[in-house]
């Protein structure tokens, strides 16, 4: 029986590369355990709880359509403004509340850190998670805008499609995630940085408006940004809104998949004396 | 005899050293601060070739004092940070408890708590599932499960914290210093506990400052000084080799005072009053033992004492395994008098037939004011061993481990005893 023990070895770590996915498969449950926790946790001893995940973005798509559909007048392709608006908002709420409870992660997490293994990776990456389910509670909202405002809903197979766009979402929020929190365990600059680089984001992002708004010869800087093809792509599946410039928004994809690799990369690099620093 | 199984855990120069002071020393940080020149950091060296192994059904003690590098170890064992040099091999499922409720969230209920923290722990949720009912009635909890943790006292929390370990199942369990809380009933069933999970073949690793503790759970025992094995062997052994090596550690001036500095106040902002002291003989010579029957002198040097009037000076001597045996103070002898006060005073403490068998001793000093409160206390600052004396006048010597207490008495038979 002892051949088929387990066996752990505990020396110096090298090499680049060991980003130990096993593990983190392993301890799938932890992760699932977390984001549960993050989110229970999140709306105890609140009144209405849960509801706070539809309400928040519900607010601010009030208050931005005031300003920019309704002040500004911001074009929004045909389709109504507030429809528009907050589906371009569903996912940049679930991105930005990802980036900024992520980001301080390990910090938080100091007291796990140093008292138990595991594979740490699993702490930033609850909060991926725990942003899902926000975001599809506040999907019904979007149904019942649809309906509300009667627009043009394309009750067909695109439809379906909507949760493969959240992906670009989840891989370039947990890459940009590792970065910053793994930075932040050094920098607490980090922590006073990050909202103010969501605030920047949510604006070089075609949130409130859209990408047609721009010349024609800078929109491909906008289609780089993985979130403009997460939004663009929302739009498209659900408010059947056409879209261009797919090559240059597959480039954005494929930068957050680098981004992702090469955060995991230098988180390792950074968990090798985690416990000691944090 | 060839063994059937090698050693579960085998360690091999393992070293450990921290950077001391800040750290800004890889290339992505270096990128925010160019220009900042890289000196060399200076390092401490935490952990240096330590070399043991432990076989598989063992309960092994690790002891030393704090900044012996114990916790490192244990840390490095557990995974939680890397070893800088050599390495070690454990064989088997590995369950670490540095510290009870990691990861208990004190907004989530009892129950939601025991998912968390095992996962945490490496369980999957079928496994507690399974589990779920004897962790609850191993803690005694059954009525708190929907309670949040917040409104658990601090022994509900290691209960429930050590009732999830206890049914981790592991191979190898790495524990530190979980038992320093919870009533001594919940003390009992935790060690048995442990007991039990080391009798089914499996190990513990087990560090703590409690030696009654070490010696009743603990097979073998290693002793770390400054980050190196300093003994390793039987457990009542290296306890005993342990508890001599911090009385040669003192440092004794030309007096035979052990200072008591640099310390910590026993309270934020008390005055640091007591300043050494040492043991004398009857002919004012500065000793480290006395006598079973015999008499017991303390000299304590104070700083300041003269602005607490009412205050009084006690003596608190413990067993090796930290019990309490008996507390001696200057009100118990009536008290200092009306004489001239000083700044810098020296007070002298002295217990008359000690009552003590031989073997090795603490001792803790403290000043308070009686009923009002404590002013300062050093614990353990003064060792000393009592040496065998012949108090019964027929050459009978005992010894500590027949009892601590030496006390007299009569013994006669006294014919046949009738039945009743």
């Amino acid at each position: 029986m002892n051949n088929k023990r387990l066996e752990y070895i505990r020396q110096p770590r090298r090499g680049w590369f060991d980003l130990a996915l096993g593990e983190l498969w392993a301890y799938r449950d932890l992760l699932a355990a977390l984001a549960w926790r993050n989110l229970t946790v999140r709306y105890k001893q609140s009144v209405i709880g849960i509801a706070w995940a539809i309400l928040k973005p519900v607010l601010q798509m009030l208050v931005f359509s005031v300003v920019f559909g309704r002040l500004a007048n911001l074009p929004s392709d045909g389709v109504p403004y507030p429809v528009f608006l907050y589906a371009g908002l569903l996912p940049w709420t679930y991105f930005s509340s990802a980036i900024s409870s992520a980001s301080g992660s390990l910090l938080a997490g100091g007291n796990m850190i140093n008292k138990v293994y595991f594979p740490r990776m699993i702490l930033p990456f609850s909060y991926l998670f725990t942003g899902l389910i926000d975001l599809l509670l506040a999907m019904a909202v979007l149904f019942g805008l649809m309906a509300w405002y009667r627009a043009d809903m394309v009750f067909g197979p695109q439809m379906l499609l909507f949760p493969l766009f959240l992906l670009p979402a989840i891989v370039f929020a947990g890459g940009l995630s590792l970065w910053l929190c793994a930075l932040a365990v050094r920098y607490r600059d980090i922590h006073h940085l990050v909202p103010y680089l969501l605030q920047v984001g949510m604006f070089v992002t075609p949130v409130v408006y859209a990408v047609q708004l721009l010349p024609a010869r800078f929109q491909w800087i906008l289609q780089l940004n993985p979130m403009t093809g997460v939004i663009e792509g929302f739009r498209w599946s659900l408010l059947g809104k056409p879209v261009e410039g797919w090559g240059m928004m597959g480039l954005g994809c494929a930068l957050s998949v680098a981004l992702l690799f090469a955060g995991m990369v230098y988180f390792r690099r950074v968990d090798r004396t985690l416990a000691d620093i944090v | 005899m060839s063994r059937a199984s090698p050693p579960i855990i085998v360690a091999e120069k393992l070293g450990k050293s921290f950077q001391l002071g800040e750290i800004h020393r890889d290339w992505a940080a270096r990128l925010f601060r160019r220009g900042a020149h890289a000196g060399p950091a200076p390092l401490l060296q935490a952990l240096c070739d330590v070399d043991f192994s432990v076989e598989e059904g063992e309960v092994f003690g690790i002891i030393g004092a704090n900044g012996a590098g114990k916790s490192t170890l244990l840390k490095i064992l557990a995974g939680i940070t890397d070893p800088s040099s050599g390495r070690a091999v454990l064989r088997g499922r590995i369950a670490s408890l540095l510290e009870v409720g990691t990861g208990f969230h004190p907004e989530l209920t009892g129950r939601e708590n025991v998912f968390l923290n095992g996962t945490i722990l490496g369980l999957h949720r079928r496994e507690i599932r399974e589990e779920y009912g004897r962790i609850v009635e191993f803690a005694g909890l059954e009525k708190f499960m929907d309670t949040p943790v917040k409104r658990y006292s601090s022994g509900m929390q290691v209960r429930l914290a050590f009732a999830v370990a206890a049914h981790l199942r592991p191979e190898i369990l790495l524990v530190d210093e979980v038992l320093a809380v919870g009533d001594i009933a919940f003390q009992r069933k935790c060690l048995g506990a442990m007991k039990e999970v080391a009798g089914g073949g499996r190990t513990v690793l087990f560090v703590s400052h409690n030696m009654a503790a070490v010696s009743n759970l603990c097979d073998r025992v290693l002793m770390l000084r400054q980050g190196r094995v300093a003994a390793i062997g039987p457990a009542d052994e290296v306890i005993q080799a342990y508890i001599h090596s911090t009385e040669d550690s003192r440092a004794l001036d030309g007096r035979g005072y052990v200072s008591f500095h640099p310390r910590q106040p026993v309270l934020p902002q008390a005055p640091l009053l007591l300043q050494a002291a040492r043991l004398v003989d009857e002919e004012e010579r500065p000793v480290s033992s006395a006598q079973t029957g015999g008499a017991l002198r303390v000299d304590v040097r104070l700083e300041g004492f003269d602005r607490y009037p009412s205050a009084v000076v006690g003596l608190t001597v413990r067993s090796v395994f930290d019990q309490k045996i008996f507390h001696f103070n200057s009100a118990m002898a009536g008290g200092f008098g009306p004489v001239p006060r000083h700044p810098g005073e020296k007070v002298r403490l002295e217990i008359q037939a000690l009552p003590l068998m031989a073997g090795a001793y603490s001792m803790d000093l403290l000043v308070f004011e009686p009923g009002v409160r404590l002013i300062d206390r050093v614990d353990g600052v003064l060792q000393f061993d009592v040496i065998e004396s012949d108090l019964y006048g027929n050459g009978y010597r005992g010894e500590a481990r027949e009892g601590l207490i030496a006390v007299q008495g009569e013994c006669a038979i006294e014919g046949v005893e009738d039945d009743p």
